[in-house]
C-alpha cells in the first residue's frame, strides 16, 4: 500500500496532463449527441422564426380579413386564415413569442426562486429550514393543474387585463414550480457542505454570502441547468393547457394554447384543421425538441451512464 | 421503525393542515363568488345569502369553520348541482377511478418492460426507438394527443365513439352495458396511459442502468447464474424497490391529468366537474376536489415511504 | 511437478473508450499449476484486474478480448460458448472480489445469496444447499451460521462479508480460486485473517489460488510464483524467493526498494519517479523507459520481450539482453 501512496505523490509533484474544463468537455460530448443537436437546431429555428419571423410577413397581426375567412392553406396563406380572415401562420409566429417568453420567464423566476430558498435552507438548517421545506411539501402535495387551475380563477375574477396576464402567468408558474427546485438546490447543498472544500472556506472564515454565491450555488450550475431546460418544456405545457382552458393567455394576445381554442368549435374542429393542428405541432415541437436538449445535457454533465 | 412512522405521520398531519389552510386561503382572497355573480339578487337578499353560507366572516374563523366541517364529511353545497358536493364527487369519482386504474395498470406493465428491456440492451435500436418514443409521450399536450385521437380514430376512421361514457339514449344492461362503456373507454384509457408511460419508462430505464453496473451484479454472474436470473432477480429487485414511492403520486397524477381528458371526451368524471365548476364558480366543489387531490397525494406519500421503508432491508432495520 | 492448471497465452483486452482504444492487457502469458499460488503484481491501473476479468470473462461491455488464449484443464476459455461459460463460473472457478461491502446484493440475505451457486452448480435442494451454506460459514470461523444466513449484507462487517464471498468462492469445490485485491478494502488486523483463511483453504483443498494485489507484503505472504505488470504488459516473472532476492527488471526493483523495511530507518523513502503512461497512446519502445534509471537508446525505440534470466525467472528488459547495446 506504501508503494502506492509514494507513487501517486510522486504523480502528482509532476505536471499532470490537464484535461479540457468541465464546459469544453460537456459541449463536446453534447455535440456527439445527434437528436439533442437537432433539438438544437430545432429551438434556435423557432425562435428566429417566431421572433424574426413576422418582420417577414406580409400580414398585419390582427387585421381581420372578411373576404378571407376560414381560407384552408394556400399559397398566399400558407397555414390558411381563421374565422376573423387573420393568418394563421403571422398568428402562430406572434403566439410563438408569448409561449417561448413565458416558459424561459417563468424558469428563470423558479429558478431565482427556488436555488435561493434551497440554498438558504440548506445552508443554515434549523427553523428556516423547517418552515421553508414544509412549504415546500405542503406546495408539492397539492397537485399542479388544480392548483393552477383555482390560480387561473382568481386572475379571471379579479378581472386582470390581457395584457398583463401573461406576466401573472409567469409569476403563478414560478409558484408551482420553485418547491421542486428549492429540494433539489436544497440536497445539493447539503451534500457539498460536508465536502472538504468547504471546510476549507470554514478554516479561510469567508462571510456565509461569500460561501453561498461563490462557492456553493456555482457548484449546483451543471444540474441546474438540466433542470431549468426541463422545467421550460413543463412550463410550456402548462402555459398552453391553462390557454387552451380560457385562464391563461386571453385573446386578443395570441398563444399556442389558445389558438387551439378553436378546436373546442365542433365544426371547426372536424372541418378545419388547420386552425388547431399547427399550435398543437408547435408546442409538440418545441416540447420534445427542449426535452431531448435537456436529456442530452445530462448526458454530457453527467457521463457515468454512459460509455 | 416505529419511531420513523410516528415521525413520518406526524409530518403528515402537519402538512395537511397547511395544505387545507393554502387551499382554503386561495378561495377566501377570491373577490367573486356564486353571489357576487348573480346579478338578478337584490344586494339585501345577496347580504343575507352571504350570512347564511357564512360568507361574511373572517377568514380564520371561516377556515376553523369549514375545517370542523369537512371533518365531519361535510364539505358545503354544490351551488350549482344544488346537492352535496360529498355525494356530488361520490356520484362522478368513480367513473374517473375506473379509467385511472386501468391507465395505472397498462402504464406499470408497459414502463416496466420497455424500460428494463432498453437498459439491458442500451444503445440498440430497440433502445433508440423508445427513447424516441418516450420523449414523444412527454411532451404531448394532454389536449392536443386527445383531439388528434379523435379526429383520427372517431372523425376520419369512425371506428371509436367521439366522446361520452355510453350512447346517448342507450338503454343497455349487463353484458352489453358493459361492452359499450368498455369501448367508449378506449380512447380515455390509451391517453392517460400515454401521459403518463414515458417519464415511468425512463425512471426504470436509468434505474436499471445504475443496478447493472454494480458490483454485486457481476458478483452473480461471477456465481455463474443464469443471465435471466442476474437481470430479473438480482438488478430488477434493486431497481424497482424504490418505484414504491412513485405509486403514491400516481392516482393523484392520472385523476388531475384527467382533467382535461374528460373535458375532452365528455367523460362523466370528477375532473369534467372540477372544469365545470371553475367556469361557474361554484367554489366548495372546485375546493373539496382539490382537498381530494392533495389528501391523496399526502396520505399516499406516507403510505408509500412506510411501505418502502418495510420492504428495503437497508432501511427496515435502522 | 504438480499438473498445468491454468495456462494463458497472449492474452490481449482492450477497451473502447470515448478517447480511444485502450490496451488494458497486453500480450501477457503465464500459468498456474495445481495447488500453486500466483500472484500478479503491479500498481493501480496496470491492467492486472482486467487480467482476471479476461478469465471469466467479465470484463465491462465496453471491453473486449481481441486474442490469445486461455487454456483451462486443456479447454480454451475463449472458445466455450457463453452457457459454458456460465456453468464454469462459480463452479470450477471461484472468484473473490475487492469491495466485499458491494459486492453482496443488498435485498436478499447471505442464505439466499450463498445457496443460488449451489444449486446452480451441484443441483441440491434448497434445504440441503441451506445446509451446506451453513457447513462452509462454519467452516470459515463464523460462529452462529443459523442466524448469519437470515442476515442482509449490511447487518455484517467487511471482514465477515469477505468470508462469506470466500464461502461462496468454495462453495462447489472449484479448482481455481481468483481473488482480485480481496484485502485492500480491509483494516489491517482482519487482513491476516483472510490471508490466514485462503493459505489454509490452499493446503486443504489443493485448491489453485491467482491473488492480484498491489501489495507486496501480501505477494511475500502469498505467493509461490510472482508476475510482474506494468501498463498492460507483464515485465517480470519468476518463484517468490528468486524474484524478492535478485529482482532483475529495474521496475520490479523500484517497487521492491519502496517498500519500507522494519528496522531500517531511510531519511527519504525510495520512489519511482514519473507517472504511470496513458494506455491510449503508447509509444513504440519500453514503456517504463520515461521512469527507467537505466533508460539507453533502444528502451525508447523497441520493446524488449521476455527472456530468461537465472534459473526460472523470466524479465522483458534490454538490460538482460546479449548484443542489444
Amino acid at each position: 500500500m506504501e508503494t502506492q501512496s509514494l507513487l501517486v505523490k510522486q504523480q502528482n509533484s509532476k505536471t499532470i496532463v490537464k484535461s479540457p474544463s468541465l464546459w469544453k468537455q460537456t459541449y463536446l460530448r453534447l455535440k456527439k449527441n445527434k437528436m439533442a443537436m437537432v433539438s438544437l437546431f430545432f429551438l434556435m429555428f423557432m425562435f428566429l422564426l417566431s421572433f424574426i419571423g413576422p418582420y417577414f410577413s406580409p400580414y398585419i397581426l390582427d387585421r381581420t380579413d372578411v373576404a378571407n375567412m376560414n381560407q384552408p392553406p394556400s399559397a398566399s396563406h400558407w397555414l390558411g386564415t381563421d374565422n376573423y380572415g387573420r393568418d394563421i401562420l403571422t398568428r402562430l409566429m406572434m403566439a410563438g413569442q408569448i409561449s417561448l417568453t413565458i416558459g424561459i420567464a417563468a424558469m428563470f423566476l423558479s429558478i431565482l426562486i427556488g436555488s435561493l430558498l434551497g440554498a438558504i435552507s440548506g445552508f443554515y438548517r434549523g427553523i428556516v429550514d423547517l418552515v421553508i421545506m414544509r412549504l415546500a411539501d405542503i406546495l408539492m402535495s397539492i397537485p399542479g393543474l388544480p392548483l393552477l387551475l383555482m390560480m387561473g380563477a382568481i386572475l379571471s375574477e379579479w378581472k386582470v387585463p390581457a395584457e398583463y396576464r401573461l406576466y401573472l402567468i409567469m409569476i403563478m408558474l414560478s409558484f408551482v414550480g420553485w418547491p421542486g427546485l428549492a429540494r433539489l438546490v436544497r440536497g445539493q447543498i447539503l451534500s457539498l457542505k460536508e465536502q472538504p472544500f468547504m471546510q476549507a472556506t470554514e478554516v479561510l472564515g469567508l462571510s456565509d454570502r461569500r460561501k453561498i454565491f461563490h462557492h456553493l450555488i456555482p457548484n449546483t450550475v451543471p444540474i441546474l441547468l438540466v433542470v431549468a431546460t426541463l422545467n421550460v418544456a413543463g412550463s410550456i405545457l402548462s402555459e398552453s393547457a391553462l390557454s387552451y382552458l380560457g385562464l391563461g393567455v386571453v385573446p386578443p394576445t395570441p398563444s399556442w394554447g389558445n389558438m387551439m381554442d378553436a378546436a373546442n368549435n365542433f365544426m371547426d374542429f372536424r372541418k378545419r384543421p388547420w386552425l388547431w393542428i399547427p399550435p398543437g405541432t408547435a408546442i409538440f415541437l418545441t416540447v420534445v425538441s427542449i426535452n431531448l436538449l435537456g436529456d442530452g445535457l445530462r448526458d454530457a454533465l453527467d457521463p457515468k451512464l454512459r460509455r | 421503525m416505529k419511531q420513523y412512522v410516528l415521525q413520518r405521520f406526524l409530518q403528515m398531519i402537519v402538512i395537511l393542515f397547511g395544505t387545507s389552510f393554502i387551499i382554503f386561503f386561495l378561495f377566501a382572497i377570491l373577490p367573486g363568488d356564486f353571489i357576487d355573480s348573480n346579478i338578478s339578487l337584490t344586494p339585501q337578499r345577496a347580504q343575507e345569502l352571504k350570512s347564511l353560507y357564512g360568507l361574511d366572516q373572517p377568514i380564520l374563523h371561516r377556515y376553523l369553520n369549514w375545517l370542523g366541517n369537512a371533518l365531519h364529511g361535510d364539505f358545503g353545497y354544490s351551488l350549482k348541482h344544488q346537492e352535496k358536493v360529498l355525494s356530488l364527487l361520490n356520484k362522478y369519482v368513480w367513473n374517473s377511478f375506473f379509467v385511472a386504474i386501468f391507465a395505472l395498470i397498462l402504464t406499470w406493465s408497459i414502463a416496466l418492460l420497455t424500460g428494463v428491456l432498453s437498459a439491458i440492451k442500451q444503445y440498440s435500436w430497440f433502445d433508440g426507438a423508445v427513447t424516441f418514443l418516450v420523449f414523444a409521450a412527454m411532451s404531448f399536450p394532454s389536449f392536443f394527443i386527445s383531439l388528434l385521437f379523435i379526429k383520427w380514430f372517431g372523425v376520419d376512421l369512425q371506428i371509436l365513439p367521439i366522446g361520452g361514457m355510453i350512447e346517448t339514449g342507450s338503454e343497455n344492461t349487463g353484458v352489453s352495458y358493459l361492452l359499450e362503456v368498455g369501448k367508449h373507454m378506449i380512447l380515455p384509457v390509451t391517453i392517460l396511459t400515454l401521459l403518463s408511460v414515458g417519464s415511468l419508462t425512463r425512471y426504470f430505464r436509468t434505474g436499471m442502468l445504475e443496478v447493472i453496473r454494480l458490483d454485486y451484479i457481476r458478483t452473480a454472474r461471477a456465481k455463474g447464474l443464469k443471465e435471466r436470473v442476474v437481470i430479473f432477480k438480482h438488478a430488477l429487485k434493486n431497481a424497482i424497490l424504490p418505484a414504491i414511492t412513485l405509486l403514491a403520486f400516481e392516482l393523484p397524477g392520472l385523476f388531475s391529468g384527467a382533467i382535461i381528458m374528460e373535458q375532452i371526451f365528455n367523460w362523466p368524471g370528477v375532473g369534467r366537474i372540477q372544469l365545470e365548476s371553475v367556469s361557474f364558480r361554484d367554489y366548495p366543489v372546485l375546493m373539496a376536489f382539490t382537498m381530494f387531490l392533495s389528501c391523496l397525494t399526502i396520505i399516499g406519500n406516507f403510505l408509500a415511504d412506510v411501505t418502502y421503508a418495510a420492504v428495503d432491508p437497508r432501511i427496515r432495520l435502522r | 511437478m504438480s499438473e498445468m492448471l491454468l495456462e494463458v497465452n497472449h492474452l490481449v483486452t482492450n477497451f473502447h473508450t470515448e478517447n480511444g482504444i485502450v490496451q488494458a492487457v497486453n500480450d501477457v502469458s503465464f500459468s498456474i499449476r495445481e495447488g500453486e499460488t500466483v500472484c500478479i503484481v503491479g500498481e493501480s491501473g496496470c491492467g492486472k484486474s482486467i487480467t482476471a476479468l479476461s478469465l471469466m470473462q467479465l470484463i465491462p461491455e465496453n471491453g473486449k478480448v481481441e486474442s490469445g488464449e486461455i487454456l483451462f484443464a486443456g479447454n480454451n476459455l475463449l472458445q466455450l460458448t457463453k452457457k459454458d461459460i456460465r456453468r464454469l463460473r462459480g463452479n470450477e472457478i471461484g472468484m473473490i472480489f475487492q469491495e466485499p461491502m458491494t459486492s453482496l446484493n443488498p435485498v436478499f440475505t447471505i442464505g439466499e445469496q450463498m445457496i443460488e451457486p449451489i444449486m446452480e452448480h451441484l443441483f441440491l435442494s434448497k434445504k440441503d444447499a441451506y445446509k451446506k451454506a451453513k457447513e462452509l460459514i462454519t467452516m470459515l470461523g463464523m460462529p452462529n451460521a443459523e442466524k448469519i444466513i437470515q442476515l442482509y449484507p449490511h447487518e455484517l462487517s467487511g471482514g465477515m462479508l469477505q468470508r462469506i464471498m470466500i464461502a461462496i468462492a468454495l462453495s462447489c469445490n472449484p479448482k481455481l480460486i481468483i481473488a482480485d485485491e480481496p484485502t485492500t478494502a480491509l483494516d489491517v488486523t482482519i487482513q491476516a485473517q483472510i490471508l490466514d483463511l485462503l493459505r489454509d483453504i490452499k493446503k486443504e483443498f489443493k485448491t489453485s489460488i491467482l491473488l492480484i494485489t498491489h501489495d507486496l507484503g501480501v505477494v511475500a505472504e502469498m505467493a509461490d510464483y510472482v508476475v510482474v505488470m506494468y501498463a498492460g504488459k507483464l515485465v517480470e516473472e519468476g518463484p517468490v524467493l528468486e524474484l524478492f532476492a535478485d529482482p532483475k527488471h529495474p521496475y520490479t526493483k523500484g517497487l521492491l526498494q519502496a517498500k519500507p523495511v522494519i528496522g531500517e530507518r531511510k531519511e527519504r523513502l525510495y520512489t519511482i519517479a514519473g507517472q504511470v503512461p496513458n494506455l491510449t497512446d503508447l509509444k513504440d519502445g519500453c514503456y517504463f523507459a520515461d521512469r527507467c534509471e537505466h533508460v539507453q537508446g533502444i528502451c525508447r525505440k523497441k520493446q524488449p520481450d521476455l527472456t530468461d534470466v537465472g534459473q526460472h525467472q523470466k524479465t522483458a528488459c534490454w538490460l538482460y539482453k546479449e548484443g542489444a547495446r
